[in-house]
């Protein structure tokens, strides 16, 4: 049977099919937003050859903005939050800080809730921090509650009750009781959202879940009826912001783990490229319009977060740590108010866009600065677009900035890419060191439309030596759905001291929560010589904050835990205390369901001399104009080798090899560029 | 402009200077011990000038830590001269006297050299939840002096060519309660001072030393131009204005501050003569501390996205005469004027040119970070908690202030409920937002916020709290906020209205304490409130219909059968 692999994003659909031999076929299509799922199943039979193939699919991972346009367009619904008496108001007060960025402002800095403040109810009960009731829940005013919920004609109410992760009795007994007084609502309890301690980040993850649930639900429901007729052999799974696939049941019940599904299929792909090259140690890039995203895999293992920020809000879970900065093809230059040459934070956007859209913009754009540097065609049409580039119109910008600047057009388009490429460096670096990193370390993997123009650039920036363009470049999310494994993660916050008793508490929880797991894994239909689980355990010293995660054996004897923890405090912070009181925070089991594919390592390619499609000016490295050797991907078969300056275009990106870096097409079709050790410099 | 770099390498060093601070900040956040630093984010980060300007600075860093290094670095050269530095050496400080803010913060500074060429300074300014002296957390106001308020530190060469004096870091974790947490954060500003070190130099190998240095003053000198055009926009005048403060615990009687702030084309002047004589407690502050906080006022209303350095703030001249609370002198108590008073005086300054931004200004806003502590030691361990109080903003002339979020001179978060109850022998009550507490007004006052604790652990409490007594401001017809107050329910049901400043206190199991700080102002005539806004207040609970009635003068009529609320603005 083949897998396939389907990524819906706002412009385009990304198909890619795997058949039994791992070889891939990927199409792009444009998408409409008004019947996504008959484009899913339009551009799944494109990829197969026809309805008459459609048999042959056996597996269908998707990845979905439907959680993420919620979010964007804060479309969702009235949603109601239900606290413990006395809290009603934990949302809005927050953490009571302000957003960094928004220090010297003095109106409108806060984030809005989803939920506003009459739509925050409070119940009797309480339950203190060893899990003790202290207040009984007070049934007749929960069942008062729900009917004034359904008088207002919510039909989505989040839970978050205090200690809930400790005892959810309460929580759960909400939902049973909603269950016979206001049978139509829908209910998110904040202990299985996400079982961890921090009332307001848990309800802030609470309500975002009810409130993507109505949009996610439908669109789910609505996707499996095409894809259940049009593929009657294909499961269907839906890509997580952890990285793995869950059923489309599982999703509908929480959306909030969707938000990050499609980028997410990025960072697995990349589990696969490493797969293949045994390169482990990896930084992507993905570079679109608006947006950069950075990543990290280390030993083919992408790094993970616990919370991520939807609309300013917190959203608790485990998602990728994919980390954003506003630096895109769209970012404009301008010259500030003292003079200097700057570049974004503002977009053109898809409207204006950037000059050579020919859509209004006047203002020069990175995308108008690499066209002007002569890196791609004006007259090859951007990918699956009619868009004919106006190189006039690019030229004139630059030029019109650049005489305020004291520079040159084809100057000024060099300093618009140079200072992008020195962003983009900055926030690669921000993502390893905080990691306690060295980017020096790393290959650089770089997709999307506009990644691989500027890797090779950014890479030398940074003294990493070398920069990998995969070969399914610009479909290569739907790659990673393809192939990923069923993933849940779940958590059980238990703080207490590392002593002799805490290893039975541990292994008590810890056979809990991969019972939880087993029994998700089983409701998604996966068959238990599948399941693995890993366990691990948030530490720390104790009277610290922070806790750090480090692996925990199924036994649950904390011991070797606790030595992990004392060599990754090391490892990251630089100092450690072997004598300190370490305590422990959570426990947290990853149940993983089998169902993905690996990679295997590919061969090498014989060397061979590509055929040059041509030569072209163009303006690159320090700023030198030079003649490149230009070349058309689809022509390049493994083992090529080619030599900088070069460009490499296909249909949807272009790369750039800079002057002084070769670069080779592998076995696995993925073009490897080598940067000679760069000013790099000190980590 | 900078003659002497192209504006492309000017701009990527500029980034670089400040990806450079934002990662100092990260190394210091992942590697520091207490929560008041890795939770609640009390410290700032900086790249210096080799002539002490703050060139660049951490994007999340606290407003009234950052101006004020220029001079505690001038107080630190005084007694180590820059010939007399050398590679490796790391200095510490924490004495007002010498520029600093107040002895809880600690000033590190790190020379960088490049070769032989000193590029400037890395320094990272860290509050330390303890520095002895009277009561857990050394917060009372009521220390009667600055060598009562806890340990004062000289400047001091803590490590030399790399080498830590183990001496005086014995000494001072003699001197500090849970020395253990005060040493990893030590270390943790060390670390980042060390990553700030490696990035300028790596600037340095880059771009080279010329050139770095000369976008240096490139970076100050452009933020001086585009704080100039901003300054400009500002209406030539005088504009005077005064504001209270409550008192220092010592003496609870209300003290003056007054300011005229006078803008001359792209200058701006701020005079504090009229302001009360310095407070026996440490309701005062260095003109350094007022210095900061004024340059918060200007920069808020004339350019608040830009990011900050010293350059943007060098058309501000400051005065003050000396033996004032806002320019105290010694032996003069400081611990709460760093952020209560200088609030008041980012108030006053607000307030003075209200007149001439009306479109820009809001109302006063909560003007207190509203500390409450409570330390002692309970099953075998020392204990201290440290949870801020002071929020929510004024209203403005197109916007309501924002409800129960930090404003002004500082931005220190507060702790879950529940890691408070998993930490500290304690249990909160309620936490809740202050019905009515924002200043009624066409444009109403953010709701403060309040909460009630039960002490399970004998301790003892400390309180620095503002606006008890002139609560805050409103504008132009909008009324002020409702005033903070602070009351303690003991076991045995004895309840006692405690002052906003309180000196340590010994709490018992059992005892509660009711803390609730001021909103922030309204603005413009409430009559003039638009109905529905009113009818939202209602319907949220941000204002009550009693005040709907008596302060916004709406007819108000009960509907039981509505579904989003029972009251009705008619």
């Amino acid at each position: 049977m083949k897998r396939a692999g389907v990524d819906v994003g706002g412009t385009f659909t990304d198909v890619v099919v795997l058949d039994e031999q791992e070889k891939v076929t990927e199409h792009k299509v444009p998408s409409d937003p008004s019947r996504l799922e008959h484009g899913v199943a339009d551009g799944l039979l494109k990829t197969l050859g026809g309805r008459d193939k459609a048999a042959d699919l056996g597996f269908l991972g998707h990845g979905t903005t439907v959680a993420t346009n919620v979010t964007l367009e804060r479309s969702g619904p009235r949603v109601a939050l239900i606290c413990t008496r006395g809290f009603r108001d934990i949302v809005e007060i927050a953490r009571l800080a302000k957003p960094g960025s928004k220090l010297y402002t003095q109106k409108n800095v806060m984030p809005k809730p989803v939920v506003v403040r009459r739509d925050c109810f409070e119940v009797t009960e309480r339950i203190d921090a060893r899990g003790q009731v202290v207040a009984a829940l007070d049934e007749g005013e929960v069942e008062a509650v729900l009917r004034q919920v359904v008088d207002r004609g919510i039909t989505a109410v989040a839970v978050c009750l205090l200690f809930s992760f400790r005892n959810p009795a309460h929580e759960r007994r909400i939902r049973e009781i909603a269950a016979r007084v206001a049978p139509s609502l829908e209910v998110s309890l904040s202990c299985e959202v996400w079982r961890e301690f921090r009332e307001y980040e848990r309800a802030s993850t609470t309500t975002l879940n009810s409130y993507l649930r109505p949009a996610a639900a439908r669109y789910l429901a609505n996707l499996q009826a095409v894809t259940g007729e049009t593929f009657p052999s294909a499961a269907l799974w839906v890509m997580q912001s952890n990285g793995g696939l869950t059923s489309a049941a599982a999703a509908s019940e929480q959306p909030v783990r969707l938000v990050m599904s499609g980028p997410a299929g990025g960072v697995i792909g990349a589990r696969y490229v490493a797969d293949q090259t045994g390169l482990g140690d990896l930084l992507t890039v993905d570079m679109g319009g608006t947006s950069f995203d950075v990543s990290l895999l280390q030993s083919g293992t992408a790094s993970l977060v616990d919370r991520q920020d939807v609309m300013g809000l917190p959203l608790q879970g485990r998602a990728l740590d994919i980390m954003t900065i506003g630096s895109g093809g769209g970012s404009v230059a301008w010259v500030d108010g003292a003079g200097q040459f700057r570049v974004g934070p503002r977009s053109a956007g898809a409207i204006p866009g950037p000059a050579c859209y020919g859509r209004g913009g006047t203002e020069p754009t990175v995308t108008d600065a690499n066209l002007v540097l002569g890196l791609f065609d004006a007259e090859v049409p951007l990918a699956g677009g009619d868009l004919i580039l106006d190189y006039d119109a690019a030229y004139r910008a630059c030029e019109k900035l650049g005489t305020r600047l004291g520079l040159d057009p084809v100057e000024t388009a060099w300093g618009i890419r140079t200072i992008v490429n020195a962003a983009m460096a900055g926030a690669v670096r921000t993502a390893s060191v905080r990691r306690g990193l060295d980017p020096r370390d790393f290959a650089m993997l770089a997709f999307g439309g506009a990644g691989p123009l500027h890797a090779a650039d950014i890479a030398a920036e940074m003294g990493i030596g070398e920069a990998v363009v995969p070969a399914v470049a610009g479909c290569f999310s739907a790659l990673g759905i393809a192939i990923t494994d069923a993933v849940h993660d779940l958590v059980h916050t238990e703080s207490m001291a590392v002593d002799s008793g805490a290893s039975d508490t541990a292994r008590r929880h810890l056979t809990e929560l991969i019972t939880q797991g087993r029994d998700e894994l089983r409701q998604s239909g996966i068959d238990d010589s599948l399941h693995h689980f890993e366990c691990s355990v948030d530490m720390r010293y104790l009277g610290q904050n922070s806790t750090l995660n480090v692996p925990l054996r199924q036994s649950g004897r904390l011991d070797s835990s606790a030595e992990a923890f004392h060599a990754e405090h090391l490892r990251q912070f630089g100092h450690h205390g072997p004598d300190e009181p370490v305590e422990l925070v959570n426990l947290r089991v990853r149940a993983v369901g089998a169902i993905g594919r690996r990679a295997s390592s590919v061969e090498s390619a014989k060397p061979s001399q590509p055929p040059i499609h041509g030569k072209r000016r163009v303006t690159v490295g320090d700023g030198e104009t030079a003649t490149a050797a230009y070349y058309e991907r689809d022509k390049l078969s493994p083992g090529a080798q080619l030599e900088g300056p070069a460009i490499v275009s296909s249909s949807d990106t272009t790369i750039v090899v800079p002057p002084d870096a070769r670069a080779r097409v592998d076995g696995g079709g993925h073009l490897r560029i080598s940067i000679p050790k760069a000013q790099g410099g000190r980590a | 402009m900078t003659d002497a770099l192209d504006p492309v390498s000017l701009e990527v060093i500029r980034n670089g200077l400040l990806t450079a601070a934002d990662e100092m900040k990260n190394v210091v956040l992942r590697t520091a011990y207490s929560n008041l630093w890795k939770e609640a984010g009390d410290l700032s980060c900086a790249l210096l000038s080799t002539s002490g300007e703050v060139v660049a600075q951490g994007s999340a860093d606290i407003p009234i830590h950052l101006p004020t290094m220029p001079y505690s670095f001038a107080g630190l050269i005084e007694r180590f001269p820059l010939e007399s530095m050398r590679p490796g050496d790391v200095f510490l400080h924490n004495d007002p006297y010498r520029g600093n803010n107040h002895l809880p913060d600690f000033f590190m500074l790190k020379p960088v050299f490049h070769s032989d060429t000193l590029l400037g300074f890395a320094a990272v300014r860290g509050h330390f939840i303890d520095v002895g002296g009277n009561g857990p957390g050394s917060y009372s106001s009521t220390a009667p002096d600055i060598q009562a308020e806890g340990f004062r530190i000289p400047p001091m060469r803590i490590w030399k060519e790399g080498v830590r004096n183990d001496e005086l870091v014995e000494l001072l974790a003699t001197n500090v309660r849970n020395p253990r947490e005060r040493l990893g954060d030590l270390h943790a500003q060390y670390a980042g001072c060390g990553t700030g070190e490696r990035r300028l130099q790596a600037l340095a190998d880059k771009y080279g030393t010329a050139s770095l240095l000369t976008a240096i003053t490139g970076v100050l000198d452009d933020a001086e131009t585009l704080a100039r055009t901003k300054i400009a926009e500002i209406p030539d005048g005088r504009y005077e204005f005064q504001d209270f403060c409550d008192g220092d615990g010592i003496v609870n009687e209300p003290f003056v501050i007054r300011c005229v702030v006078e803008v001359s084309g792209s200058d701006v002047r701020i005079d504090f003569t009229g302001t009360s004589s310095q407070t026996q407690g440490g309701m005062n502050m260095a003109l350094s501390v007022c210095f900061a906080a004024c340059v918060y006022a200007i920069k808020a209303l004339t350019d608040p996205e830009s990011p900050a350095n010293s350059g943007a703030y060098r058309p501000v001249t400051v005065t003050a005469p000396p033996g004032t609370v806002v320019n105290v002198t010694y032996p003069g108590a400081v611990v709460a004027g760093n952020h209560e008073t200088s609030a008041r005086v980012a108030d006053c300054v607000t307030g003075a040119l209200a007149a001439a931004l009306p479109d820009r200004v809001v109302a006063a806003g909560a003007g207190s970070t509203g500390v409450l502590v409570y330390g002692g030691h309970h099953e075998d361990r020392d204990f201290i908690c440290v949870e801020m109080h002071g929020a929510g903003q004024g209203g403005g002339l197109d916007a309501d202030g924002g409800n129960a979020h930090r404003v002004s001179i500082a931005n220190t978060g507060n702790t879950p409920v529940e890691a408070l109850e998993l930490a500290y022998p304690l249990t909160v009550l309620d936490y809740r937002i202050s019905e009515d507490a924002g200043g009624a007004g066409r444009f109403r006052g953010g709701c403060g916020i309040q909460r009630r604790v039960r002490f399970d652990a004998t301790g003892w409490i400390t309180i620095v709290a503002e606006r008890g007594s002139h609560p805050p401001y409103g504008l132009f017809g909008g009324q002020p906020a409702e005033p903070t107050r602070v009351v303690l329910t003991r076991a045995g049901g004895d309840v006692q209205e405690l002052p906003t400043k309180t000196p340590p206190l010994l709490v018992h199991p059992g005892d509660e304490l009711f803390l609730k700080c001021a909103g922030g102002g309204g603005y413009g005539p409430p009559q003039q409130r638009d109905r529905q806004a009113l009818q939202d207040d209602l319907d949220d609970g941000y204002v009550t219909p009693r005040s709907a009635r008596d302060r916004y003068g709406a007819d108000i009529v009960r509907d039981v059968q509505r579904p989003d609320g029972q009251w009705v603005v008619r």
